[in-house]
């Protein structure tokens, strides 16, 4: 086995004349081997010689001698190539522009990609954590959210062996924490035992051993130990929660990475907080948050259909309108949607989308590099036909221009890198994200160069083979003009890059107007000035309430101020059974949002009344009436509801008002139909309505005031219209990112049109002499330049307008109040191209057009 | 003299194959070699030096009467050339030369 191995090695290198006798010599040394020192270790030697053997002198010719050729070769192209791009700087710079803006541009596309890609993966186990989601069914209509009742978490891993683990966890929370005279707010959550086991955290401090079992455990995020701690260990030393008590602290962890959807600083023990919130242990209640470790394999679908009806079970005669499924957590982040109950994307929609636009830019700086080499192809056919005459073959032709088109890529994919690591820091800022990037991390660097190896490969393949398919005799005989074939590819291309173009622009335009329309739409109220701050501590107190309020109005800055339950932007909560009034039927399961306010909230809010009044202080039966909506007075569905008797969680009153539909939800969704109620003692936040002429002096003078009041906690506050806008985070990032991304692609292609431009004027240096000795004018000839780039930017729009309407149409279609497309969007984009089109075009056209024609055709 | 350039293992081919005249093939040149020098021949320093002296033109080879043994493969017989013979020579009178020029005194051993 070994020697006959041995025999093909040595007759694949050595020289067939020396092969016989040398071999016929190894046989001999062999067979006494065999005789003297056994088979292996003749077999052995016989290898081992032949390795040896291996020699300048014995070697085949081809092997001696081709090698260096192919050196020589790829050194004489590379030589070649940079002589070429020096002769015609103007169009390889054209190029690597082009190229680098477009690599540039796609890399942070697909960095961002990547970022929204890696959510949630940082978990051990990944396919087996899962996150406990809850549909609920009102009417029809299905609502689907993480919100899940109290109970499952432990009855969830009783009633179904495929459960390894099960943790229950709360809505962060933003709490006080003190060491003696060291306080610091920090966001964390309440969880159950389970939790660590489920949830990936790097312990640095302590461990996951026995976590969260005993109620006065906490566990801390490193970032917030540094905060209260300093470089000191933490570990069990006594920390305070301002309204919980005294705590240990059990362990410090690594941060919880940005990308994912739960986040908190601090982990406090489940069974404390459930001890203060009665309403967590039953079935018909949601609230609480979820989330399981499954064993592994599980087929999730047969899962999901074993669990559909289990609350309903649980709660036995009484009806629920609640089921229950999982979600695998790597994917609760990107397929964050639900529609009637079935997962119908969410940010994957987004994430598929910015995919497309990165390579359909890459797509666009490839194709001027494809039209510019073609165009320009002609140019270099004697170079091809003398090559070919000396004996060159086509294959070492293609290998030359693929090796230029690689060359130029590269080298483009190195500047492209450059500019990332340059630029990539705002845009962290811009998104929010925490993308890093660099050329010496080399997984990064690999991805780069086999990206830039792509980009040459794809954009260099089709004028290679144009060129290197060119005839010698045709070339040499003067008969070869330019190439025909690829003329009307390159007028495709052109076309191609210009529906991408103006798709984009139209998108831009689209997502624009429909972020100013957010913006400025009238919500039903006055968003702008308003304060909202949290109750904390002594806030609590009613008492201190009162006298809060009236020290703030005290101050002529604040002109209202009152507590509720939520700011005019949120509801608190919501109900379908508990409000009622006398012809309600039976089976109607609407659900009807609820605020709960002090009074002065619609006057704080500026709230437009329909009907009725608002609360009023002096009448202390207000407490038992509602205001509502126009859609609850919709639903009611009686003759007069201004009046009519309602009862809304225990208490029976009367509508005394009826106000105008405002939006307290995003536009997303469709106004509901809202209860308000006089509920002071439920109050969360305190509103404050401000002149805005001097706002830091009234800040400061609300810090103040609190300070006295509520010495403990430090001034917590937000502004209401930056809430808002807080809300379509997610669109104007899109925004943001289309606005760049189109421009860029739009540069891109116009770089192209420059380019075939300059070099179509140089074509037709001679026609247009001609033209001009025949007497046409400067304008004639100017539209005859670009009569024909005119015509392609015109089909491009053509097409790009119907996909572009469809895809804005989808994208507005999440939007329940939108604004429609109008032509304008169309004219805008359609004139945009055309203008910046005859920009591009027009220095070209007019220097050809000015051109002396006694210089065009002196030499003819 | 750059005509007559021969290495001291290329000496040492060259003078075997001489010495085995008629019989100068691979493996009796290595045989021999190990034999009266005692030292370890590899099959590919002696083959390289083998062609590296014939395409100096030191070596003639032809092959041998194919045989049973050895596969049937035939084997290369070396002889030395007229242009060998000169090269040997010139080496050996150089040395001689050489050898003649050193003075009495330097091979007085004798205790100081």
């Amino acid at each position: 086995m070994l020697k006959r191995l041995a025999t093909r090695i040595f007759r694949l290198f050595c020289q067939p004349d020396f092969q016989e006798d040398i071999l016929g010599d190894l046989d001999e040394y062999y067979e006494q081997n065999l005789e003297r020192k056994g088979k292996h270790y003749a077999n052995f030697k016989y290898l081992i010689d032949v390795l040896l053997l291996f020699r300048l002198s014995l070697l085949r010719e081809k092997w001696s001698t081709q090698n260096p050729i192919y050196f020589t070769m790829v050194n004489t192209i590379l030589k070649t190539a940079l002589r070429v791009f020096w002769r015609e700087r103007g169009y390889a710079l054209l190029n690597v522009m082009g190229l680098t803006v477009g690599l540039t541009a796609s890399i942070l596309l697909l960095l961002y990609v990547e970022s929204e890609k890696s959510v949630n993966t940082f978990h051990r186990d990944l396919d087996q954590v899962y996150q406990v989601m809850e549909h609920r069914n009102y009417s029809g209509i299905i609502n689907s959210s993480e919100s899940t009742p109290g109970p499952l978490n432990t009855a969830f891993k009783d009633d179904f062996p495929e459960v390894e683990a099960m943790a229950a966890y709360t809505w962060p929370e933003e709490l006080l924490l003190s060491i003696g005279d060291q306080r610091q707010r920090e966001t964390g959550r309440w969880a159950s035992e389970d939790f660590f086991q489920v949830f990936s955290v790097n312990f640095i401090e302590g461990n996951a051993q026995n976590a969260l079992t005993s109620p006065d455990q906490l566990y801390l995020s490193k970032s917030a130990k540094e905060r209260l701690f300093g470089d000191a260990s933490a570990l069990a030393q006594t920390i305070e929660i301002n309204g919980w008590g005294s705590f240990q602290i059990a362990g410090v962890f690594e941060d919880v990475p940005n990308e994912s959807t739960v986040d908190f600083d601090f982990i406090a023990p489940f069974q404390l907080w459930k001890q203060r919130n009665y309403w967590w242990d039953e079935w018909s209640n949601s609230g609480i948050f979820g989330i399981a470790k499954l064993q592994s394999g599980i087929d999730i679908d047969d899962f999901n259909a074993k669990i559909e009806d289990y609350v309903q079970e649980k709660l036995g005669e009484k009806e629920t309108n609640a089921s229950i499924f999982v979600q695998p957590l790597k994917d609760r982040y990107l397929f964050n949607n639900f529609e009637d109950g079935k997962a119908s994307g969410g940010r994957i929609v987004y994430v598929r989308l910015l995919t497309t636009v990165a390579f359909l830019i890459l797509l666009i700086a490839s194709i001027n590099f494809m039209n510019l080499a073609t165009a320009r192809s002609t140019k270099r056919a004697k170079e091809v036909g003398i090559k070919k005459v000396v004996g060159s073959n086509r294959g070492l032709l293609l290998l030359q221009f693929m090796c230029e088109s690689v060359m130029l890529s590269l080298f483009s994919t190195l500047l492209a890198g450059l500019l990332v690591m340059w630029v990539i820091s705002p845009l962290n800022l811009l998104v929010g994200k925490e993308m890093t990037f660099s050329l010496i991390e080399i997984s990064q660097s690999l991805k780069l160069l086999a990206l830039g190896a792509m980009v040459g490969l794809v954009s260099g393949i089709y004028p290679a083979l144009i060129l290197s398919s060119y005839k010698a005799i045709s070339v040499l005989k003067g008969s070869f003009k330019r190439s025909i074939g690829s003329n009307g590819l390159r007028k495709g291309l052109v076309v191609f890059q210009f529906i991408v173009s103006t798709v984009l622009i139209i998108s831009t335009l689209v997502i624009k107007k429909q972020l100013e329309f957010v913006e400025n739409k009238d919500l039903g109220f006055t968003k702008e000035n308003v304060v909202l701050v949290p109750l904390e501590g002594e806030l609590y107190n009613s008492e201190v309430r009162k006298q809060v309020k009236s020290r703030l109005l005290a101050n002529p800055d604040f002109t209202h101020v009152t507590y509720s339950g939520n700011s005019a932007q949120s509801t608190f909560a919501s109900t379908d059974e508990g409000f009622t009034w006398p012809e309600k039927e039976g089976e109607l399961k609407t659900q009807f949002q609820i605020m709960q306010t002090d009074h002065g909230f619609l006057e704080t809010y500026d709230i437009a009344l329909l009907k009725g009044r608002s609360f009023d202080p002096s009448l202390a039966t207000d407490t038992l009436h509602l205001i509502i909506n126009e859609q609850t007075a919709k639903i009611m569905n009686v003759e007069e509801p201004l009046g009519h008797t309602v009862t809304f969680w225990g208490r029976t009153g009367r509508v005394i008002g009826i106000v105008k539909d405002f939006h307290f939800s995003s536009l997303h969704s469709a106004i509901e139909p809202l209860l308000i109620s006089l509920r002071p003692e439920n109050s969360m936040v305190l509103n404050l309505r401000l002149t805005g002429l001097n706002n830091i002096a009234s800040l400061a003078y609300l810090e103040e005031t609190l300070k006295e009041f509520n010495p403990n906690y430090p001034l917590d506050f937000d502004f209401l219209d930056e809430q808002y806008t807080a809300q379509y985070r997610s669109e104007s990032v899109i925004g943001i990112l289309s606005n760049y991304f189109s421009g860029i692609a739009i540069f891109i292609s116009l770089l192209g049109l420059f380019g075939l431009a300059s070099f179509a004027a140089e074509q037709r240096t001679k026609e247009i002499g001609v033209r001009k000795v025949l007497g046409a004018g400067v304008f004639n000839i100017m539209l005859q330049m670009a009569k024909g780039f005119l015509l392609l930017v015109c089909i491009g729009f053509l097409v790009a307008v119907p996909i572009g309407y469809f895809f804005m149409n989808q994208w507005l279609e999440a939007f329940t109040y939108h604004i429609d497309i109008g032509v304008s969007t169309f004219l805008i984009a359609g004139l945009a191209c055309l203008i910046i089109t005859i920009a591009t075009i027009g220095y070209h056209a007019l220097k050809a057009a000015y051109r002396n024609p006694v210089k065009s055709l002196r030499y003819e | 003299m750059k005509k007559f350039q021969l290495g001291e293992f290329e000496e040492i081919v060259l003078l075997t194959v001489g010495v085995l005249y008629g019989d100068a093939y691979g493996v009796a040149i290595k045989d021999d070699i190990e034999k009266r020098l005692n030292r370890k021949v590899s099959v590919g320093a002696l083959q390289s030096a083998l062609r590296r002296m014939e395409d100096k033109g030191f070596l003639r080879s032809e092959f041998g009467e194919s045989t049973k043994t050895r596969g049937g493969k035939r084997k290369r017989y070396f002889k030395i050339t007229a242009f060998g013979k000169k090269a040997l020579d010139f080496n050996i009178q150089t040395r001689l030369d050489l050898w003649g020029q050193i003075p009495e005194v330097a091979f007085q051993f004798e205790i100081c």
